[in-house]
């Protein structure tokens, strides 16, 4: 007889493959082309889009693949038995830190992005702060519950994220995709950069595995999940560059959004789809912050692990809403998410090659 | 956690009153008489008939309420049989084999057993059995003879189909019982007997099909029934409020109905029905957040009309939830996204309105409310007269005096209409709580509260459970296997297993036999 | 229990912040178009003085149908006048009751003097693009005369002019094949891109609005160098390929004869071998029917139609040839888009001649522009002939 799935906190391996992209799938894309669009020659970003995208899966694949080599055990519990106690848990310290800065970007992006779009007098503070205990009440729900939040809420982001598309192929020039191939190699880099670094958010994998049920199928379905976001930017790359022209693009504070402002919804039920696909991105948004939280919750929860959920996310929760409200302007916003997204790939990579080598050299024997 | 509340008052054994009524029943007739009367009090519909059999040797007694019995049943089958009977045959001298022989062969009453403490009578007797004593022996034979007035099988009221059964439960538990044992001919089929109520000694009845459920349902059940400790339970919603998973949710996490096939159509789906005595409203658990927007209907119209219908129900279940609090944000703060032509013209018809959107909708919606509270108190022709003028004078009323603008008129009706398109009342109301939550959402920070609220909305539902099953489920967790009845109603013969949520034993529905 | 702590704690906040954007929709004063003046008295400033003229809507004007209205008008127009327009916006919300709401903005109508003035008409769309009211479909056009004068047409059927304005933008594109609007969007692009752009010329006559032409504006400057008429824009149509409907009148046998077009397509074809004499050859497909004819020839007959569509293509070629023209002799100005062919498709080649396009040695000017057309018709309409041929 089947076992009563529900009773228990686990995670399937179709939860993983949503998971993924509701992690990657946050503010980032808003911003994308136009920092893509800076760096290379019309359409030409999707050649970076599709190489960061090819090392992000793989980057996915490796930590899921490593990961479930330790069924059952946290981060920090595999961790050390490679690196010993005290490396591990400032590795798991610092994942925590990372985690939170990505909620606290997403929290200030999306205040910053409603100012933009949907308010014009509302205090940012009290945007972020609604947005936040949002997300708060999320994460102190069950984390299954989260899972779930991701599986009702990424079928709608990606309806509305076709939406768009569909209703702005009408007015994408082909033209404006002219002329291909013509980026500089140093452009190409620097495309790759951003591209690469849009792709963030693989790494809950290192905490997450554990929790999954059947974690010999959890690299495979990560990989496809990662797979999902890779496409989507693509496609809406494409777009920007086609109905906007390059120069426009790499113009526009949030070309995604923009986008979206071209929509002439047949029938003429509303206007400003912008708005509504602002809107409905905020739960994309949500659920990023929201598992960016809870990682972090999980990974101090397993450094102290008398304090109770609830405790550290009573504690995080304002440090996270004062790192959100640092930042003054929008170009300080912009430095700070570079800074915490180049920080989270380069720790990423470092942590893989830290756990790989190790586990090697003390011969750490993983249970395939 | 939420349970533990109920926990803490589990049974508490000691009880002083009852311990009165444990004590034995004696030999000597008289004192047992008196000992029943003294304990219900001597009241007037206590009928105790004393009598004597075998030549006058052996004093006897009958004793029920009147009213509570069949009294045809008394009359023929007791009181005839012994009497007549017992003056033919001979019977045994010995008090023991003449109690044995009665017992066994004379009184012709299906239903019959003994007993041998007060505590067994006074609770027979009340359930409207027949006490049968005979002097000189400490036992009772206890006579199933319940009946009396109770209402007929009538069409139910608050769940009218069209195209469907017309039968629907009564007050009485029996004859509940029956109704699904027509719908369900299995000898799988179960019912258990728990009896609640400290004081009212109800009996509730627990269906389900072995062989489908899933075993853990039933314990869970089980478990959470046994925590009830309370005097009385008048209606099926104590039971429900004492047993569901969150009493703080606005959600039905256990549906009630009134309908005998929509009972068994939940018993096939590994479901339990829980029967109560004395009110024709049976629960049925676990729900689920897509069980409350269904109808038996659904499945008996043909598939193409079923799905319309669930999906129109869903876009009730919107509008319901989601329309007036999006015609503040729209109008309050987001002009733009109304198409020019419509927000001039919005804008000429709430040219003069005092209030600003909130306000106007907030009193719109609450004498919405009063009219539907109205409404249903009042007697069926009165209730009417109120709907009539409620509807057309006050809103044409209000209109004129330039209180509201008629788009919000439009917006308050449709939305009470589509409000009470749904299948199920309670689900019906539990949506118009949330209505005012995100009105008030709306009003502060438009699109934006709008959207936080779904997502809390979203983050309650799925943290919700009942009885084990997530609410939100096929959604999440996913199971699109069983999305084939949840939107879109597949027809018949694509329908083949049984919802996987349910984890049910026996999977397969349909076509068995490839 | 600690969920709904949480919930309470945060519907309290919530309840405790108020409502800071809150603005009931009769409060908003609905602009729907703007014009934007040179103000007559202060010419000759260093940085010239606007007058910005914004038609809010009366809703009250309009009326709720079966109930009053038409006693008062259904719009009226504000003007102010100063340096910055965000600064005569702002000054103009201190004297009306409703704060100008411009999300509602659909025309933008700016006089052909703000438009010859020097740097100042990009500054202008500046504001358009920048604030977040405005979207990016509204359409700019250019007056003849003064802006404001345009907007104070009465349209008998119409309640609201900028409206009925927009409906006859539409139109003139459909079935006049005059040139389309330019939205608020394709002038961001403009202006990132420096391209040069038409933009179309409307005037008001009593109580109606005509579309005449259009301004050619060079995207280095951003300046109105030039003026196209009807026949020009119908040309430039043809050859950008924006061709939505229109006709093209034709004589044959002295008779005049209407081809009425229902699908264009061209190819430009761009020949960079010798960069001081760059061939450019449009071929300009199209398909359409006969729309109206005043000789009585059947047009059943195969020569006949063949000679049809040999007058079509050479009128089609001498409206094109025409702009051409105007484009390289008069103005010397490629307002064409073959710039954009050049950077799309002969990158290296544009790389090189980008400065010399139609500036400086003006390679535009001097560069071969041949122009062919293809046209078939499709169906002569519901009958052959109408009239008799008349006795023999």
């Amino acid at each position: 007889m089947k076992s009563f799935k529900y009773a228990d906190e686990k995670i399937s391996e179709k939860e993983i493959l949503i998971a993924i992209p509701s992690m990657v799938i946050g503010v980032g894309i808003l911003t994308l082309p136009k920092d893509l669009a800076s760096a290379v020659m019309a359409a030409d970003g999707w050649i970076p889009l599709l190489a960061g995208g090819f090392i992000a899966v793989l980057m996915t694949w490796m930590v899921a693949k490593f990961a479930s080599g330790f069924a059952n055990q946290t981060f920090l519990t595999y961790a050390s038995s490679i690196a010993t106690k005290p490396v591990a848990i400032v590795l798991t310290f610092v994942f925590a830190v990372l985690f939170l800065l990505i909620t606290a970007f997403q929290v200030r992006q999306i205040a910053a992005i409603s100012k933009q779009y949907i308010f014009d007098r509302t205090p940012l503070e009290v945007i972020a702060l609604t947005f936040l205990l949002v997300v708060v009440y999320a994460v102190s729900g069950s984390r299954a519950g989260l899972f779930r939040l991701n599986m009702m809420f990424f079928p709608i982001i990606l309806f509305i994220a076709f939406s768009v598309f569909i209703f702005n192929l009408g007015w994408s020039d082909l033209g404006n995709l002219l002329p291909v191939f013509r980026t500089g190699f140093t452009d190409y880099l620097k495309g790759l950069n951003t591209g690469i670094t849009s792709y963030l958010g693989f790494s809950i994998l290192w905490f997450y595995i554990a929790l999954v049920d059947q974690p010999k199928k959890a690299p495979k379905m990560a990989a496809l999940g990662m797979c999902i976001p890779v496409g989507l930017y693509i496609m809406l790359y494409i777009l920007c560059i086609g109905v906007f022209g390059r120069e426009v693009t790499a113009n526009l504070l949030y070309p995604t959004v923009e986008l979206a402002k071209v929509v002439d919804i047949p029938g003429g039920f509303f206007e400003r789809f912008e708005s509504v696909f602002f809107v409905i991105w905020i739960m994309a948004i949500f659920n990023t912050a929201s598992m960016a939280l809870d990682v972090a919750v999980l990974a101090i929860n397993s450094i102290f692990e008398r304090l109770k959920k609830l405790k550290i996310l009573l504690i995080l929760s304002p440090v996270v809403y004062a790192v959100s409200m640092f930042p003054q302007d929008k170009v300080d916003v912009d430095s700070f998410g570079s800074m915490m997204s180049h920080s989270m790939f380069f720790y990423t990579i470092f942590v893989i090659v830290l756990l790989i080598v190790l586990a090697k050299m003390r011969g750490v024997k993983r249970d395939e | 956690m939420r349970r533990s509340l109920f926990r803490r008052n589990k049974k508490k054994e000691t009880n002083n009153n009852e311990e009165n009524f444990s004590i034995k029943i004696f030999k000597n007739l008289d004192k047992n008489m008196g000992n029943l009367k003294k304990m219900l009090d001597e009241p007037n519909d206590l009928v105790i008939r004393k009598f004597t059999i075998h030549d006058s040797k052996h004093k006897c007694g009958v004793a029920y309420i009147d009213g509570m019995v069949d009294s045809d049943l008394v009359h023929n089958n007791i009181m005839k049989s012994v009497q007549l009977i017992t003056g033919r045959k001979p019977l045994p001298e010995a008090e023991s084999k003449l109690f044995e022989e009665i017992y066994q062969e004379i009184l012709s009453v299906t239903s019959i057993k003994k007993g041998t403490t007060l505590d067994d009578i006074s609770n027979a007797i009340l359930g409207g059995s027949t006490i049968f004593y005979i002097n000189g022996i400490d036992n009772v034979i206890i006579m199933d003879t319940q009946g009396g007035e109770t209402r007929s099988i009538e069409e139910p009221i608050t769940e009218t189909v069209i195209r469907g059964s017309r039968e629907g439960f009564v007050e009485n538990l029996r004859t509940n019982i029956v109704l699904i044992r027509r719908y369900i001919r299995d000898p799988n089929l179960r019912f258990k007997t728990y009896q609640v109520g400290r004081r009212s000694k109800k009996s509730l009845v627990v269906s389900y099909m072995d062989g489908i459920i899933n075993p853990d349902i039933v314990k869970e059940v089980n478990r959470r029934l046994e925590t009830i400790d309370m005097d009385d339970a008048p209606e099926s919603g104590y039971i429900e409020e004492w047993i569901e998973d969150s009493f703080l949710s606005p959600f039905p996490q256990i549906l009630n109905t009134e309908r005998p096939d929509k009972v068994a159509a939940a018993i096939l789906e590994g479901k339990v029905a829980i029967l109560l005595d004395g009110t024709p409203f049976v629960l049925i658990a676990p729900a689920t957040l897509g069980n409350t927007l269904q109808s038996p209907e659904d499945y008996y119209e043909r598939w193409t009309i079923g799905t319309l219908l669930r999906a129109l129900r869903y876009l009730a279940a919107f509008i319901a939830v989601f329309l007036p609090a999006l015609y503040i944000a729209l109008v309050s703060f987001h002009q733009g996204m109304i198409p020019s032509d419509l927000a001039f013209s919005i804008a000429a018809t709430r040219e003069g309105v005092p209030f600003p959107a909130f306000v106007e909708a907030m009193l719109m919606a609450i004498t919405m409310e009063l009219l539907r509270e109205a409404g249903t108190r009042l007697p069926t022709p009165i209730g009417q007269t109120i709907g009539i003028v409620g509807g057309l004078v006050i809103g044409e009323a209000a209109v004129s005096a330039g209180l509201v603008s008629p788009a919000m008129v439009i917006v308050i009706a449709l939305n009470a209409i589509a409000s009470f398109s749904l299948p199920s009342y309670s689900v019906a109301i539990a949506f118009r709580i949330l209505l005012f939550g995100l009105m008030v959402a709306a009003a502060i920070f438009g699109l934006y509260g709008i959207i936080l609220c779904y997502i809390m909305l979203n983050i309650h539902l799925v943290n919700l459970k009942s009885f084990g099953v997530p609410y939100t489920t096929p959604f999440a967790p996913n199971f699109l296997g069983d999305w084939n009845d949840l939107v879109l109603r597949a027809p018949v013969t694509a329908i083949k297993r049984r919802p996987t949520y349910m984890q049910t034993h026996d999977e397969k529905s349909v076509n068995k036999g490839d | 229990m600690n969920n709904r702590l949480l919930i309470l704690l945060c519907c309290m906040i919530i309840m405790l912040s108020g409502c800071w954007d809150e603005n009931d929709i009769e409060e908003r004063g609905f602009v729907i178009g703007a014009a934007i003046d040179l103000a007559e008295d202060e010419q000759g400033k260093d940085s010239p003085t606007l007058t910005l003229t914004n038609q809010f809507v009366v809703p009250a004007g309009i009326g709720m149908p079966g109930g009053g209205g038409g006693e008062q008008k259904a719009f009226s127009n504000i003007s102010g006048s100063g340096e910055s327009l965000f600064g005569i916006i702002r000054e103009m919300s201190t004297t009306v009751s409703r704060a100008p709401y411009f999300e509602h903005l659909k025309v933008i109508i700016i006089s052909e003097e703000v438009a010859r003035q020097p740097d100042l008409f990009g500054s202008i769309i500046d504001l358009f693009i920048r604030d977040q009211e405005m979207r990016r479909e509204i359409k700019i056009v250019i007056s003849e005369q003064n802006a404001q004068k345009v907007m104070k047409v009465e349209p008998e059927a119409e309640q609201l002019p900028i409206m009925y304005m927009n409906d006859v933008m539409d139109n003139t594109v459909k079935a006049g094949g005059l040139l389309e609007p330019v939205r608020m969007g394709d002038m961001h692009e403009y202006l990132l891109e420096e391209s040069n752009y038409v933009i179309p010329r409307v005037y008001s006559l009593d109580n109606r609005i005509k579309f005449k032409g259009a301004g050619v504006f060079r995207g280095k400057s951003n300046r109105l160098v030039g003026n196209i008429n009807d026949d020009e824009s119908v040309g430039l149509n043809l050859i950008t390929n924006s061709t939505e409907g229109g006709f093209i009148k034709f004589e044959i046998n002295n008779k005049l004869m209407i081809y009425e077009l229902k699908k264009t397509k061209n190819t430009i074809k761009i020949d960079t071998k010798d960069q001081d004499n760059i061939k450019i050859d449009i071929t300009i497909d199209t398909e359409g029917n006969i729309g109206e004819m005043y000789g009585e020839r059947s047009l059943l007959e195969k020569d006949f139609l063949r000679e049809i569509e040999q007058k079509v293509n050479e009128k089609i070629e001498l409206l094109a040839n025409n702009v051409i023209k105007k484009g390289q002799e008069e103005l010397q100005l490629d307002f064409f888009g073959f710039s954009d062919i050049l950077k799309q498709k002969h990158y290296e080649t544009w790389n090189e001649v980008k400065d010399n396009w139609d500036q400086g040695d003006n390679i535009f000017a001097k560069s071969t522009i041949n122009v062919t057309a293809d046209s078939i018709i499709r169906t002569t309409g519901a009958s052959d002939r109408v009239k008799d041929q008349g006795s023999e």
